[in-house]
């Protein structure tokens, strides 16, 4: 598969990759800048995507390091923490919209909680491609989404 | 729902189905389509005539700047050394870019010209390598596709970025 031919098949993943960022608290402009970083990496490493696996696992791979990377940044420079890092660290009454359930609720979780909600229920992944992404066994993906949909009920029942 | 999910919600009980539910429903941002990967189409389109007064003036201004020094310059020692071939001097943005500032990313794409080129083959074949091996996670990259964003301008096509690709040194 060439170059182009891996982007054009993962275009169809720009919905779900603005969504995965825009939940974890991230503006929604900041969210269609990461797409961008998410797509011009895949376009930088599209000699390590192998056509026997799923172009999601990758994509979602670097979606995460492209999440991480921010962060650190966002860390470092210490200027734009309200933007989303108080989102993330220290979710509170202030950052919740009742018209936005699913980014309020997963606020709250941990961040391992919250990455497999995200790519398991909202991305509706299967947990063997979830735990590829996470590198982590299926199992505790599995454990990690039943833990998070108790805490996600508490929360929604508490509201 | 997968088949992983929908065991998930069977063991824990049928009433985190409305959970599940209630977080699909949530609403999610409108995506505004823009071309993937976005690399620097040419924002100077309403600016073209402007660049190119501008790249034609620091032209002059660096050919005749060269004119005075090798006219000025002292023959070297012995008389019958060979004085190397002058080389075009690059611009200034390249050597930034070069020199691993990375706000020379952002003058590289304001410097571009409305055709895609930089006004010479060589100083192209230079911008697209710089441009290609730029880290897409800088600060000036990400303020030039936002900018390229907000002015609802068309950024590189693949088979572009491909082709400078090949071209690059």
């Amino acid at each position: 598969m060439s170059g182009e031919e891996l982007i054009e098949a993962a275009r169809k993943f720009e919905k779900n990759l603005l969504n995965f960022f825009w939940r974890q608290g991230v503006s929604t402009f900041e969210s269609e800048d990461l797409v961008q970083e998410t797509y011009l990496r895949l376009w930088k490493y599209r000699a390590e995507y192998k056509p026997t696996a799923k172009l999601s696992t990758f994509l979602f791979i670097l979606a995460r390091q492209v999440r991480l990377d921010a962060l650190r940044r966002e860390t470092r420079r210490e200027t734009r923490e309200k933007s989303w890092g108080e989102d993330l660290e220290n979710p509170g009454p202030a950052n919740a919209c009742a018209a936005d359930d699913a980014r309020w609720a997963l606020s709250r979780l941990t961040p391992p909680l919250r990455d497999a909600v995200e790519l398991a229920v909202m991305q509706d992944m299967p947990y063997a491609e979830v735990a590829k992404i996470l590198g982590i066994p299926v199992g505790t993906v599995k454990s990690r989404v039943s833990n998070a949909l108790k805490k996600m009920k508490e929360l929604f029942d508490e509201r | 729902m997968n088949a992983d999910l929908e065991k998930t919600i069977a063991d824990l009980g049928g009433e985190y189905r409305a959970v599940v539910d209630r977080l699909a429903a949530s609403p999610t941002p409108e995506w505004r389509p823009v071309r993937v990967p976005s690399l620097l189409k040419c924002w100077m389109s309403t600016r073209g005539g402007f660049a190119a007064t501008r790249l034609a003036a620091a032209s002059l201004v660096a050919a005749c700047a060269a004119a005075v020094a090798f006219a000025c310059a002292k023959a070297p020692a012995g008389g019958g050394a060979q004085v190397a071939p002058a080389r075009t001097a690059p611009a200034q943005y390249t050597l930034a870019f070069a020199s691993g500032d990375s706000r020379a990313v952002g003058e590289i794409v304001k410097t571009q010209l409305a055709d895609g080129s930089w006004g010479s083959d060589w100083l192209t074949r230079q911008n697209a390598a710089a441009l290609r091996l730029a880290d897409p996670s800088g600060v000036a990259y990400r303020r030039a596709l936002r900018y390229l964003r907000a002015k609802g301008l068309s950024p590189l096509t693949d088979a572009e970025l491909r082709e400078r690709a090949s071209m690059a040194i």
